[in-house]
């Protein structure tokens, strides 16, 4: 359960809680050209969710938590509302 | 009339009627929930249909009617025989608002005054403000079923749409709005929305959840609202129902709705088909003549088209079978009124209305039926006192019952009224100058009741508003005959008048005696024939102006076909009678001879034969000719 910068993505690593939420916020504020890397996070919380909604940042990575690949990371995908 | 509206005048008739058995249900045991359930789906629905239309009164009155029925529904309320009689007068009412949207397109200006009174009676938390029923189909809805239309079309059954607006300061109370639906059982649909614009990511407050979901579920209604238990008050449910495909259909769609004019259309294609098929039959016996084998090859041919024309004829038939029910649940209301004004209290009990007729048929008996009633309401069951002195109960009981005999529906309205009054049907009869008394004397007892039927009779020594004038027991007569059917009645004094109306259940082809008559062949309908007979010549006798004879002791007066067309009558020995009815009297008919009988599709008649007198119509023979058929009663008339 992580937030983290790495190279060129930020990268969340297993189940991300409301906390996490600040940290990711403050890692894109200043990396604005960040993407964001997905494959080893477990589940997200909404606080989380919304920030990466509201970010729309390229999104990587194809995690094992069902509910994330199947219905979270597609609307990563098509965040344009 | 516009389609919107004759489709509502069908559905909210039907729910009238759903409602109306379920209040009588509820009538005999007000605790039934099956009945609750269903007239509280039935009221909900109208009410929701009536929200279509200018008709506002109704649309208060029935949901103040489904309020009670939903408080039932919950237990918060135990209906009693008051609440029932307040919600029939309900739907009463609603039926009437219904007839009068059909009659004029919008209600009277009294309907609010009207409602107003229903809801009196109905005592319903009328402080509630009434929602209108346009605001039950969530303004997010047609949003997510545009967005989500791909997942909606391959689903098989009913969805639950859901919207999820979590507050915005859930999270600091711990709550996780994507646990929540992560948990959703049947999930099959997501959108994540942002409650306004997406903020800028420097100013993103991220402890604020600034999203909607939304989403559909094939889970059961109740199994996602169990979903979203914690959080009931952020979260909004609304059943979808999805709209199948029409090649996808299966056993879900089972019914059809379809113009009756192509019905029609169907039955007109068929009735020609047997014709057609009737000259197959002439062309066996014609090749027969040049080559038996290839005569019998066509025989054949013409045996194997009539099985599939005639299983046809039957599934066309069955197409036009409507059950009496939607046509016969309108009596029961009458009935209230008219004994409310009668001041009688009278017990009306209905059977067999599930007995299906042809949809002619069905259209047709209400007005005649409901005269019926009315007589019998009126004329027939006594006041209160009278039947108390009587020795009977003072609640009179009218019972309608349908019943199917053979090819034929009987529909028996019975009453145990006073009966009829044969010596005053006789005087008034007399008094009328439809008879002289020496005739009315001579009447045997059931001649003497079918007098009733004549034109211009009426027993009631003082004409009610009720029974009304202009319109008398001839003309429901006159209406079943018509429909091709007969009128029978039977009376005991004292104890009752039963009247039986005799129907055909099919009313595509007609049965038709191919008769001669001055070198002609003409058809006559059999349903207006009593009966065949042959007479020595020298038995008819010159009577005054015309003729008789005498059949069975009893003299009948004879009119001969062919003069009556304009023919000569042909002499020999013995003459052919076809004896009919006229007026409910026996009338003797010369002919010169009987053909076969036959299965006819009569048109009626158009262009210049439309004004001839005494012609129903024609039909096409075997041969190809055309058979002009007869209308009896107005040629004898």
């Amino acid at each position: 359960m992580s937030v983290a910068f790495a190279a060129d993505s930020i990268r969340l690593t297993g189940d991300c809680s409301v906390e996490e939420a600040e940290t990711l916020l403050a890692l894109l504020q200043e990396n604005a050209t960040a993407s964001i890397d997905i494959k080893d996070c477990g589940r997200l919380h909404m606080a989380v969710m919304q920030v990466l909604l509201a970010a729309a940042r390229p999104v990587r990575g194809d995690p094992a938590n069902a509910f994330v690949r199947e219905w979270l990371v597609p609307q990563m995908l098509t965040s344009i509302y | 009339m516009d389609e919107l509206l004759s489709q509502f005048l069908i559905e909210a008739r039907e729910l009238i009627a759903q409602a109306g058995d379920d209040f009588e249900g509820l009538a005999r045991d007000p605790a039934d929930s099956a009945r609750i359930d269903s007239a509280f789906r039935a009221i909900h629905t109208l009410k929701g249909s009536v929200a279509i239309f200018d008709m506002a009164p109704a649309g208060r009155a029935l949901h103040a009617a489904e309020d009670v029925l939903d408080r039932a529904r919950a237990g918060r309320h135990r209906l009693g025989p008051s609440d029932v009689d307040a919600l029939v007068a309900v739907l009463d009412q609603t039926d009437r608002w219904v007839d009068a949207m059909e009659r004029d397109g919008a209600l009277s200006s009294r309907a609010g005054a009207q409602a107003d009174a229903l809801l009196a009676r109905l005592q319903s938390d009328i402080a509630r403000p009434f929602e209108p029923p346009a605001a039950e189909t969530p303004p997010w809805l047609p949003a997510l079923l545009a967005r989500e239309a791909a997942a909606i079309e391959v689903a098989v059954s009913d969805l639950v749409a859901f919207r999820y607006t979590p507050d915005s300061e859930c999270f600091f109370r711990g709550e996780d709005p994507l646990a929540t639906v992560a948990a959703l059982p049947g999930l099959i649909a997501l959108a994540i929305l942002p409650n306004a614009a997406w903020p800028a990511i420097d100013e993103f407050e991220p402890f604020q959840c600034l999203v909607t979901v939304e989403g559909l579920s094939a889970a059961a209604f109740d199994d996602v609202r169990t979903a979203f238990r914690f959080v009931t008050d952020q979260v909004t449910l609304f059943s979808v129902t999805p709209a199948t495909p029409a090649e996808t259909q299966t056993a879900a769609a089972k019914s059809l709705r379809i113009d009756t004019a192509r019905i029609d259309a169907l039955a007109d294609g068929v009735g020609e088909l047997i014709v057609a098929n009737h000259a197959l039959a002439h062309v066996a016996a014609e090749a027969d003549r040049v080559d038996p084998q290839i005569g019998a090859q066509v025989r054949a041919a013409h045996a194997a088209m009539e099985r599939a024309v005639s299983g046809m004829g039957r599934s066309v038939m069955a197409v036009r079978l409507v059950s009496l029910g939607p046509s016969l649940r309108r009596l029961p209301r009458m009935v209230r009124e008219i004994t409310a004004t009668l001041g009688k209290a009278v017990r009306f009990e209905v059977s067999g209305e599930s007995i299906e007729v042809d949809k002619g048929i069905a259209d047709d008996l209400f007005e005649p039926l409901l005269h019926l009633v009315r007589n019998a309401l009126d004329h027939g069951i006594e006041p209160g006192a009278v039947r108390r002195e009587a020795g009977k109960p003072e609640t009179g009981l009218l019972r309608l019952a349908v019943t199917r005999e053979g090819d034929q529906v009987v529909v028996a309205l019975a009453d145990d009224g006073a009966g009829i009054d044969t010596a005053r049907v006789r005087a008034t009869a007399v008094e009328r100058g439809l008879l002289d008394r020496d005739a009315a004397a001579a009447l045997d007892e059931m001649q003497a009741m079918r007098l009733i039927f004549a034109p211009g009779f009426s027993t009631a020594a003082t004409i009610s508003t009720v029974s009304g004038r202009g319109v008398g027991m001839d003309a429901v007569k006159a209406a079943i005959d018509r429909l091709g059917g007969r009128v029978e009645i039977g009376s005991v004094p004292g104890q009752g008048t039963t009247i039986r109306l005799r129907l055909p259940l099919n009313a595509i082809l007609t049965r038709l005696l191919i008769v001669r008559a001055g070198g002609e062949r003409y058809g006559i309908p059999l349903d207006r024939i009593v009966e065949t007979t042959s007479v020595p010549t020298e038995h008819i006798h010159d009577v005054g102006g015309g003729r008789s004879c005498v059949l069975r002791d009893r003299a009948l007066p004879v009119l001969s076909l062919a003069a009556l067309l304009g023919a000569e009558d042909r002499r020999s020995p013995f003459t052919k009678l076809l004896v009919t009815e006229n007026a409910a009297e026996p009338v003797g008919v010369i002919v010169d001879g009987f053909g076969q009988r036959i299965d006819g599709l009569v048109r009626p008649k158009t262009g210049l034969m439309a004004g001839v007198r005494g012609l129903a119509g024609t039909t096409t023979l075997g041969d190809g000719g055309v058979l002009l058929v007869l209308d009896l009663a107005e040629l004898v008339a």
